[in-house]
């Protein structure tokens, strides 16, 4: 879910991007940290920026007939941190601004602080809430991936009632006509990337643990394996 | 597909021949116009201007064009409904969903934004390939490590969504559309999956292939000479200067 180009007036685009800028930042710094220990973290992060990319080709089943597609950022803050899916995130924001026409420039701050930012740090404080009090890694897994999807569509939503509040109600009253908009699609859909949490990190335990080791992210598997 | 449509225009565009700054600077100049002067006529002269270039001198198919900018319409539509719709008892509508007059002018001219700021980032997409834009961002001295890794991510994902693409077309060939939902949720796992274990494995033998070609801490590669034109630039300051003085001297 993106702000398209032109969306936002022009004092609330510039400062989603001041918002946004500190997070991106401290997320290159924390790139260029790993980058430099080895160049094989290059292409891992690389890996997962296509992946991420890629999902939005990959449509969820839906019982009401329409599909949608997973965001993956709420898997990458797990895998990752959440710094580095800031950095990620940006990248893939770009692109997908410059490859399939899908959000805007004037727009990337507001979107890189909805789906790469509020997204994944919210995914990944739900994960170690869970990892904390010794809850399962399925439902840890699950639980981010479904938290950053909302979390992302929440944000989204705050930010369009800021830029347009409604005429009699305020913020409030386009805050309420935002979420309700895109509710129908929005909410299944995280409920969908938490199903597709479990099942994906079920499908790794069961055929891909050793791979996981073998492809060289040794260091994420205990964080994520299935048990 | 959308991203395959796009990137190969861009390879193709007599345009590509044109220094990169030049093109950033024109595209930039045409969305800020397009989202600081009024929708009429600011917007409405940025659109018009976006599609003569696109279609004229950068020589990108009118149904390319067509193709790309639906989607975007699409979201843009959408997202200016609850804009056109408020919760009270004026105007016109359902129970306490009405519509007015001026937020139905609003919406039109978010749309008119939106649009033309869409069509101003084509100009830029359509005639430039990320590879290009990617080495011209070195100017900028952006950490060679991230740009690394945007010119990797780029330049795997295109391999991925041919992955992609032949996995779920393998999966349709197998009727995996009529499955169940049980059944077509599981597969999808199992696809995603697969397509993940895939990114990592030809990662590690891409790392390899490089290691062998010495590759230690960047990837830097020569970017062919482009010759300034001035009357590019000449015409971006034209073009942004028409637009605006069009707004001011009907507004």
């Amino acid at each position: 879910m993106h702000i398209a180009e032109g969306f936002l007036p022009p004092l609330h685009a510039a400062a989603w991007f001041v918002v946004a800028t500190p997070f991106v930042v401290h997320g290159a710094r924390a790139v260029v940290r790993e980058a430099r220990q080895s160049p094989e973290n290059k292409l891992l992060l690389a890996a997962a920026g296509a992946f991420t990319f890629v999902l939005s080709a990959i449509k969820l089943p839906s019982v009401t007939g329409s599909s949608s597609h997973p965001t993956g950022t709420g898997a990458g803050a797990v895998l990752f941190g959440p710094p580095v899916m800031a950095l990620l995130g940006t990248i893939v924001l770009l692109f997908q601004a410059l490859l399939l026409a899908h959000g805007g420039l004037t727009t990337l701050g507001a979107n890189v602080f909805a789906m790469a930012i509020a997204g994944p740090w919210a995914g990944y404080g739900v994960w170690r809430l869970i990892k904390a009090v010794k809850g399962p890694t399925w439902l840890g897994v699950s639980l981010a991936m479904a938290t950053a999807n909302l979390t992302t569509y929440c944000v989204t939503s705050v930010q369009l009632a800021l830029a347009y509040p409604d005429a009699t109600h305020g913020f409030w009253g386009a805050l309420a006509k935002f979420l309700g908009l895109f509710a129908p699609t929005q909410l299944p859909l995280s409920v969908a990337e938490g199903i597709l949490g479990v099942l994906l990190f079920g499908f790794f335990a069961r055929v891909a643990a050793p791979e996981l080791v073998r492809l060289g992210v040794t260091r994420e598997v205990p964080r994520v394996q299935a048990r | 597909m959308i991203t395959h449509s796009i990137d190969d225009a861009a390879w193709a565009s007599p345009w590509r021949a044109r220094r990169v700054g030049e093109k950033v600077a024109l595209s930039l100049a045409l969305v800020l116009t397009a989202l600081l002067t009024p929708a009429w006529p600011g917007s409405l002269a940025v659109a018009v201007i976006s599609v003569a270039l696109i279609l004229g001198p950068a020589r990108i198919r009118a149904s390319l064009l067509l193709a790309v900018t639906l989607l975007p319409l699409g979201f843009l539509v959408v997202g200016a409904l609850p804009v056109a719709i408020h919760f009270g008892t004026d105007g016109w509508g359902l129970g306490p969903l009405r519509v007015t007059q001026e937020g139905l002018a609003a919406a039109a001219g978010l749309l008119a934004h939106g649009i033309a700021g869409t069509l101003a980032i084509m100009v830029l997409a359509t005639t430039t390939p990320m590879v290009d834009l990617l080495t011209w961002l070195r100017t900028l001295r952006i950490p060679d490590p991230i740009l690394e890794i945007a010119a990797l991510t780029y330049r795997l994902l295109f391999v991925l969504l041919s992955t992609t693409m032949a996995v779920l077309a393998a999966q349709r060939m197998r009727l995996g559309a009529e499955a169940s939902v049980t059944r077509r949720w599981a597969a999808m796992a199992a696809t995603t999956g697969s397509i993940m274990l895939r990114t990592w494995d030809r990662t590690t033998r891409l790392q390899r292939g490089l290691e062998g070609r010495g590759y230690e801490d960047s990837l830097r590669t020569l970017a062919p000479a482009r010759p300034r034109s001035w009357a590019f630039i000449a015409m971006t300051g034209a073009c942004v200067a028409a637009v605006w003085l069009l707004s001011w001297g009907l507004t």
